[in-house]
């Protein structure tokens, strides 16, 4: 088929940003086409066991690229190669393809291939396109026991050795493991999304990369001139000097902003007529800690002690609590850790903990404050544990799920009395602690005022307030488009908690979802939020926005979205500001809504 | 044979990873077990191709059935672990 030699822009998901130019380097899978021969009944035996041979060496092979993906780009994701080894476990599968051959004397790899051929179909009728994408998985193992069946050397990039755009129908975690990092400038493949295997290799490797193109293998050629555009989500083959001269000053404008958003690093998150926030990361575990200081976050405003529980079969002892909470504060010292004691029930269930899934409305149910004021050896516990870990370091406090002043007050009775039980024990601890309360219910909005009088501070949780405020359970598919953090009433109560803390002179902040999105950095700055805690990755992105606007410009987008009536309205408005102000930053979020 | 209903927790669904911690529990008891979504007919809940092609996403109502010796403990444990999301980060 003739290709045209002019410049071609194909449009597809900007799954990592970047802009990078370069030669094609284009990985065409071979169809593997199966053979089909009829095995002589005489010769089962012997073909079942060379149908286990194969199995076998592909569990080899498979643990050789799980070794070499957790070196390139870390565990976490190397662990789809135990799924892998799973696969290749699956008794259903290894039963169905040895009736094959037994039964109707099929080679094995005919076998293979059609049990395995149906359970691929069966992928493409699942909806959701995360789960559906996991068919990669299954496919790479199909054509891994494939190769070894067939005697086919396994797929290589031993051609990949000079920079290159690696361009592809989709990549398997196999490919992902044999890629040599230093000649991939991009990825561009025809198929996958967000959590593709293509796509997660690209952020980690943090160069740029577009999927969901369209016809790419049939229009490009080896060695063809490529831009990969990883903001806008383009393509562009064969590009014209025009193209060319366009992208290399977008490239250097991107370095810039890259550069500029390192160098923020240490300083603090302040704006233009000094209105300073306190940008602090969510943290579940001191291996975390590394993470939030090198993203330059000014303390942990959200301590999970949560995780530690649940990831265990019993209570952890005071020691061990007394340990990990020592080492975080530590870590993060001098800035402030806040440990929020253990938030269990909801969502969140550890079977020797109690509260279970055998409730009808576990959200509405014994969890958070209601389950610590219930079980108080545990709450005791971790109260001694926080103060004991006081000394070394900057350590708050803090309570969720509060709906009334008598948790408060039971909660703070109980601070006092381990307080005077460690000064018996003559247990040094930071005496001026501060005691805060997590706003996550519209009831504790609602008495905002009262509460504010009897603690040090405020942490809105967003999450938990916007499904209480908008009564929407967000798992529930057929009602979660009502789960909107733009909603005016959500707006108003952060208002009028941030109000209420103020005029009682104490600080309030926010964690959850909405705090971590630039797109709403300049509205939660402009509601009077003192302290924002967020995910690590996103600190950079939020001190970029925060030290570009003024106060007073932040003030006014509040007052104006307070001012409108309806989620719609306050969207629309936002991301207008947002996207006048920042286009580099927030490009990314609508090249995503592209097709 | 004991039965119970659960519902998928975790944000990403029942994906390959998740489908394989929950085939190794499954595994470690002598019941048969079979899951299904009102949706799809059951699939051996020791199987990870099975439960991976459910495209049970978040919210999803699971029926967990055991048939064999320890079907009652069986079918805890594992309405336990969907429950729990897998064990993967909240």
């Amino acid at each position: 088929m003739p290709r045209p030699a002019k410049e071609l822009r194909l449009r597809g998901v900007a799954v990592s940003p970047g802009i990078a130019m370069g030669n094609a380097y284009v990985q065409r899978p071979r169809e593997i086409l199966a053979p089909n021969y009829v095995v002589a009944p005489e010769r089962v035996d012997e073909e079942l066991r060379r149908f286990h041979a194969a199995l076998d060496r592909a569990r080899e092979e498979i643990r050789e690229s799980r070794m070499r993906l957790a070196e390139k780009i870390g565990e976490d994701h190397a662990k789809i190669f135990d799924a892998h080894l799973l696969i290749l476990e699956d008794t259903k599968a290894i039963d169905d393809t040895e009736t094959l051959v037994r039964q109707d004397l099929m080679c094995a790899e005919f076998a293979f291939n059609r049990v395995i051929g149906r359970i691929l179909e069966s992928f493409d009728s699942i909806g959701d396109s995360y789960l559906r994408e996991r068919r990669a998985d299954v496919e790479d193992v199909r054509r891994r026991v494939l190769h070894i069946l067939i005697g086919l050397e396994p797929a290589s990039f031993g051609a990949l050795n000079a920079e290159s755009i690696l361009i592809s129908r989709e990549l398997s975690p196999s490919d992902t493991a044999m890629i040599d990092r230093r000649y991939v400038l991009g990825v561009a493949t025809e198929l996958g999304g967000r959590t593709s295997h293509a796509a997660i290799l690209a952020r980690s490797y943090g160069i740029p990369a577009v999927v969901g193109l369209e016809g790419l293998c049939d229009q490009v050629r080896h060695g063809d001139a490529i831009l990969i555009d990883g903001h806008a989500g383009l393509v562009v083959l064969r590009p014209t000097e025009a193209s060319r001269k366009e992208y290399e000053e977008a490239r250097q404008r991107f370095h810039e902003l890259e550069r500029e958003l390192l160098t923020l690093k240490d300083y603090p998150a302040i704006t233009r007529d000094g209105r300073k926030i306190e940008l602090s990361a969510n943290v579940k575990t001191p291996e975390d800690s590394e993470l939030a200081l090198a993203k330059g976050a000014k303390g942990v405003g959200l301590y999970r002690t949560e995780w530690f529980f649940l990831t265990r079969d019993a209570l952890p002892s005071e020691e061990e609590q007394v340990q990990q909470y020592t080492q975080i504060a530590q870590a993060i010292a001098p800035d402030p850790v806040i440990f929020r004691a253990l938030d269990i029930g909801g969502d969140k269930f550890a079977s020797y903990l109690g509260p279970g899934k055998s409730e009808l409305n576990p959200f509405l149910g014994w969890r958070g404050i209601r389950f610590l004021l219930t079980r108080r050896d545990i709450l005791r516990t971790q109260l001694r544990a926080f103060l004991r870990a006081s000394v070394a370091g900057k350590v708050k406090v803090m309570f969720p799920m509060i709906t009334g002043l008598e948790e408060v007050r039971a909660t703070r009775a109980l601070v006092d009395e381990v307080r005077r039980e460690l000064q018996e024990e003559n247990r040094p601890f930071d005496p001026d602690i501060e005691v805060g309360l997590m706003i996550e219910t519209p009831a504790a909005v609602a008495i905002a005022d009262l509460l504010a009088q009897e603690t040090d501070f405020f942490s809105i949780g967003s999450n938990d307030l916007v499904q209480y405020t908008l009564a929407v359970d967000r798992s529930n598919a057929r009602i979660s488009y009502l789960y909107e953090p733009m909603h005016p009433s959500v707006l108003r109560l952060v208002r009028n908690t941030v109000d209420a803390g103020h005029a009682q002179g104490i600080w309030v902040g926010m964690c959850g979802e909405i705090a971590g999105d630039p797109l709403y950095s300049v509205l939660l700055v402009g509601l009077g939020l003192d302290e924002l805690s967020i995910s690590a990755y996103m600190i950079p992105e939020v001190k970029r926005i925060i030290r570009g606007i003024t106060y007073d410009e932040a003030k006014m987008l509040a007052r104006k979205a307070l001012g409108l009536s309806t989620a719609a309205e306050i969207r629309r408005l936002v991301s207008s500001v947002m996207h006048e102000r920042f286009p580099e930053l927030v490009a990314a979020e609508t090249s995503e809504e592209a097709p | 044979m004991t039965q119970a209903e659960t519902r998928i927790r975790n944000a990403l669904g029942m994906h390959l990873r998740s489908a394989g911690t929950f085939v190794k529990l499954a595994s470690r008891f002598q019941a048969q077990i079979l899951v299904s979504t009102p949706e799809v007919p059951p699939v051996d809940g020791k199987s990870i191709l099975g439960l991976a092609t459910l495209g049970a996403i978040q919210g999803t109502p699971l029926i967990i059935r055991a048939d064999g010796p320890d079907e009652v403990e069986a079918v805890r444990a594992l309405c336990e672990l969907v429950e729990q999301g897998f064990h993967e980060e909240p």
